[in-house]
């Protein structure tokens, strides 16, 4: 048997070796090296937007800007993606999105403006449906001391300690990610050096990951795409059952309900105009969301989250519902997000103030 | 009954259900040997076999059986 | 914990480890900790009551059959038994298919009437019950020993490779394995790890590559119409086959490193040239369930066999085979109805097939002198042919499994004779999965190891192992294919979520 074992061993091993430093060598999303977030973060403070080949560390970046900031903005849009194309064009104004946020990544933005001393007088909390799911914690790992510190504050509680949720072992084990070990590979033969980055004047909405007006940060796949493609996309999407994060959602997580109002609860108590924003959805996502029993957890999340504002008098802007708030399927420049400017267009009144 | 006599009359059981003079079984014949005989025919042989011999499988018997071998040692057991 | 994950291994290796090296006799408590561990693992916490009574109901009752001496006691032993653990089987799986039945017939009268139930099923539920009912039944009829030791039947029934796609057991074959180790042998635990990364391979680098395609295609069906249905059945059936013989590898490989063989499910289907040919060659251990415990049995029944003599009297020869077509619609029923609780599965995972081997069979004696008369036997060509027309209706029936519902699944057959585009449906193809499906060299890699099956196939079916044949290669060429291998899989494998086709029924 040993001589089997040994064999094993010889197979293996090389192959892991070679899994593991291409991984840490090549990095595209910079997981292990974290010059790419200065650089953008330098370049942010002469130059309007920076133009982002590949990936990197929203969350590292986020804290960078919060603490560079000289004052408290009196506005700061706290949510996902879906809240990064809206060229907010306020005065005293910052966005602290993220892709993809998760309630965690909520309290961790908090958490960071308590920490630098940046609490605004106003926060428009853009509020996703899935956030309320049970299995999603936090999207940002590089953040997720600061979401644990403010979850702890809040609750009295002193939170665990879980291996699992250790973001220095979630970096470690993702060496070993073959599907890491691809995207590493991808970048190695295409060419694309993970940290490429330019300042540019350019505001538009271009080719590669772009930082708009206010580091509002665009992905990458942002080309204005054809209706017809995403509506191909969407009917993809919905044919695999599977919609962003969300396969099987029926109802919401008690324990993600009491986090959240604890969140909402603890602003209002030191001050801070609270507003809602709910993100709409495409109009295919949402018909699936209102006739597939598998999402209702949507429709139930709106609907808490609206009697929700109601007890505490807070304004609910927007609704998951395209048809609700007069989107069409042009107002899409993917399945995901809504074109900056129709954005723009629909919600200037909570600007307004 | 002796082995002769035992597997004279299974040749005539299998002459009858396959419709076929030539057909000789040892105690190693399956039902790759045998044209006809496929799942379907199966049980058709083994009620034939049962009424020539005055005797009944049960079910696992009759699912268990690998050749004409075993279908004659499970025969010679229930006339004893 | 998945068998594509790189942390089942880990279990997996760690576990051969101790169970290599702790004495012969304990063996089995290695195997039976760890079903235990990846039943906790896989299955809700609810799920643990129905195990436990489908096993102690099924040990209870083999224990009482060794004591009760009144056969029509024994007989009600077991049918109670038995129609608990079909019972618990239907409960969990069938309620929502005979709900949206009912709801059905309701709806055409005003509304729904019941509500739709999501209850958790315990991990391999659908295969383990099979086996267990095999056990009840086999030593019911005296050709299975009792097992008296309650963790031992525990083992045998709920013995992790299995969970996730089978194959289904007979206690003959295989229990006694189980608890008598044997040496380890350098040569199978070879040919085992080569087996678990060729199926390894043909998932994550085929199987789940052309999901993408056919998910695409089958979504948008207005778009795929004509000969494109075909393609897209076709590349189902490549799915399917892949995914699902590449688990059977993954399974049967991890089992032998164990040292413990486990029958085969898989058999060069593909090369068959009848339907009734393909059905001994695909799912084997579940065609010969069904035929061992339901068509023999309604065949040798009493009302079967009077109806046998009067067909014979009325029709002569040829109504010799009727009782056997009937008892067929039953298996056929039962086979469409184990794939799930939809009447798609009914209809184009049973029925379809049973029509055609009836057809076959009644076919059958004039096709033969054709052959006979024009010396088309033996002749390779034709061969080819009748692959072909299996493939055909066996990519018919395939159509009916992947669509969505029974409704659709008649439209996509209509649908093959509508008039069809040839450029925009190619173009959305690449627009929409080029790149998801890994560009030219994912291509190039899933012909290559199409290629290779077919080749495998091929010695299989002539009764050679491919195994033998990798094994006597040279060793510097051995060693340049593992690496080629693994690497292949590293490199094309589409990890991320991923699950069997099979797995959770």
């Amino acid at each position: 048997m040993r001589k089997f074992v040994i064999k094993c061993i010889l197979i293996i091993v090389p192959i892991y070796l070679l899994v593991v430093s291409l991984n840490y060598f090549v990095d595209p999303a910079n997981i292990y090296h974290v010059s790419v977030t200065d650089r953008i973060y330098d370049y942010l403070k002469e130059y309007p937007a920076v133009e982002v080949v590949g990936d990197f560390d929203e969350g590292a970046l986020l804290e960078k800007r919060i603490m560079g900031l000289e004052k408290s903005p009196d506005t700061v849009v706290i949510g996902s993606s879906h809240v990064l194309y809206v060229a907010w064009k306020f005065d005293d104004f910052f966005n602290a999105g993220m892709s993809g946020e998760f309630l965690d990544d909520y309290y961790a933005t908090v958490a960071l403006l308590e920490e630098y001393d940046k609490i605004p007088n106003r926060v428009i909390l853009a509020v996703d449906p899935y956030i309320f799911m049970d299995e999603l914690t936090i999207r940002q790992e590089s953040l997720y001391r600061y979401a644990q510190k403010e979850k702890a504050l809040l609750s009295g509680e002193k939170e665990g300690f879980h291996l699992q949720d250790n973001a220095k072992y979630k970096k470690a084990k993702e060496l070993f990610s073959f599907s890491y070990f691809q995207s590493s590979l991808h970048s190695l033969i295409y060419g694309v050096s993970s940290s490429y980055t330019n300042p540019t004047y350019d505001t538009g909405i271009g080719e590669y990951t772009k930082l708009l007006q206010n580091g509002v940060r665009v992905p990458a796949s942002s080309a204005f795409n054809e209706v017809g493609k995403i509506r191909g996309d969407a009917e993809w999407y919905v044919g695999n059952g599977t919609i962003y994060t969300m396969s099987d959602y029926r109802s919401l997580s008690e324990k993600k309900i009491s986090e959240f109002e604890r969140l909402i609860d603890h602003l209002l108590e030191n001050g801070v105009d609270v507003e809602i924003y709910l993100p709409s959805w495409y109009h295919i996502y949402y018909d699936e969301f209102e006739s597939n029993i598998l999402f209702s957890g949507v429709i139930l999340s709106e609907e808490y989250v609206r009697d929700m504002a109601k007890v505490r008098g807070l304004s609910v802007h927007g609704s998951y519902s395209p048809y609700v708030t007069g989107l069409s399927e042009d107002s899409f420049i993917d399945s995901m997000h809504i074109a900056p400017e129709q954005a723009w267009e629909n919600y200037c009144f909570i600007l307004s103030e | 009954m002796n082995n002769e006599e035992l597997y004279t009359k299974l040749n005539e059981v299998f002459r009858e259900v396959f419709d076929d003079e030539s057909i000789t079984v040892t105690n190693v014949t399956t039902a790759d040997d045998i044209e006809d005989w496929d799942s379907l025919e199966y049980i058709n042989l083994i009620v034939a076999i049962e009424k020539k011999f005055g005797i009944k499988f049960n079910m696992g018997e009759v699912n268990s059986f690998k050749n004409v071998g075993e279908m004659a040692g499970s025969i010679v057991s229930k006339l004893a | 914990m998945e068998i594509t994950q790189a942390s089942f291994y880990l279990f997996i290796g760690l576990s051969c480890l101790i169970y290599w090296l702790i004495q012969p006799k304990f063996r089995w408590y290695v195997l039976l900790i760890d079903s235990v561990v990846f039943c906790a693992v896989n299955s809700h916490f609810s799920t643990y009551i129905f195990v436990l009574v489908n096993v102690s109901s099924v040990y209870a009752a083999t224990m009482l059959f060794g004591v009760v001496e009144n056969v029509k006691a024994k007989k009600a032993i077991v049918t109670v038994t038995l129609l608990l653990n079909v019972g618990i089987l239907a409960y969990l799986k069938y309620l929502n298919l005979f709900i949206d039945s009912i709801n059905y017939v309701s709806g055409r009268f005003g509304g729904s009437v019941l509500n739709r139930v999501s209850w958790y099923a315990p991990i391999g539920l659908s295969f383990y019950t099979l086996t267990l009912i095999s056990y009840l039944l086999d030593t019911y009829w005296g050709v299975a020993s009792v097992e008296k030791n309650p963790l031992k039947l525990l083992l045998y029934l709920l013995y992790f490779p299995l969970l996730v796609s089978g194959p289904i057991l007979r206690e003959r074959e295989t229990k006694h394995r189980l608890f008598e180790s044997v040496e380890f042998d350098h040569k199978r635990a070879v040919a085992a790890v080569r087996r678990i990364a060729w199926g390894l391979l043909k998932k994550m680098v085929v199987a789940d590559r052309l999901a993408l395609v056919v998910s695409f295609m089958f979504s948008n069906p207005d778009l795929y119409k004509g000969l494109w249905v075909l393609i897209a059945g076709f590349a189902f059936i490549i799915e399917l086959y892949f995914d699902f013989s590449g688990c059977m590898d993954i399974i049967i490989g991890i089992s032998a490193c164990f040292g413990i063989e486990l029958p085969e499910n898989f058999k060069a289907p593909f090369l068959s040239k009848s339907m009734q040919e393909f059905w001994q060659r695909w799912h084997i251990t579940l065609g010969l369930w069904l035929r061992d415990y339901i068509m023999n049995p309604i065949l040798k029944s009493e009302p079967m066999r009077n109806l046998a003599g009067h067909c014979k009297k009325a029709f002569g020869k040829g109504g010799k085979k009727i009782p056997s077509y009937i008892a067929m619609f039953v298996l056929w029923t039962a086979m469409g109805l184990w794939h799930g609780n939809s009447w798609k599965y009914i209809v184009g995972e049973g029925w379809w097939f049973w029509l055609i081997i009836v057809l076959e069979q009644v076919l059958e004696p004039s096709m033969a002198s054709f052959r006979k008369r024009h010396g088309l036997e033996g002749r390779k060509w034709y061969g080819f042919l009748r692959i072909c027309r299996v493939l055909l209706l066996y990519n018919i029936g395939m159509l009916f499994f992947r669509a969505e519902s029974l409704a659709s699944s008649f439209e996509m057959v209509k649908n093959i004779f509508a008039p069809m585009a040839l450029r925009s449906p190619a173009a959305a193809l690449y627009d929409n999965l080029w790149d998801g499906f890994g560009g030219l060299y994912a291509v190039i890699v899933v012909l290559f190891v199409f290629v290779l099956q077919i080749l495998c196939d091929i010695k299989t079916y002539k009764g050679n192992s491919m195994q033998e044949t990798v094994s006597a290669f040279p060793t510097p060429i051995r060693w340049a294919l593992y690496f080629i291998l693994m690497l292949t899989i590293v490199v094309f494998g589409m990890f991320g979520k991923s699950a069997f086709i099979y797995f959770g029924f």
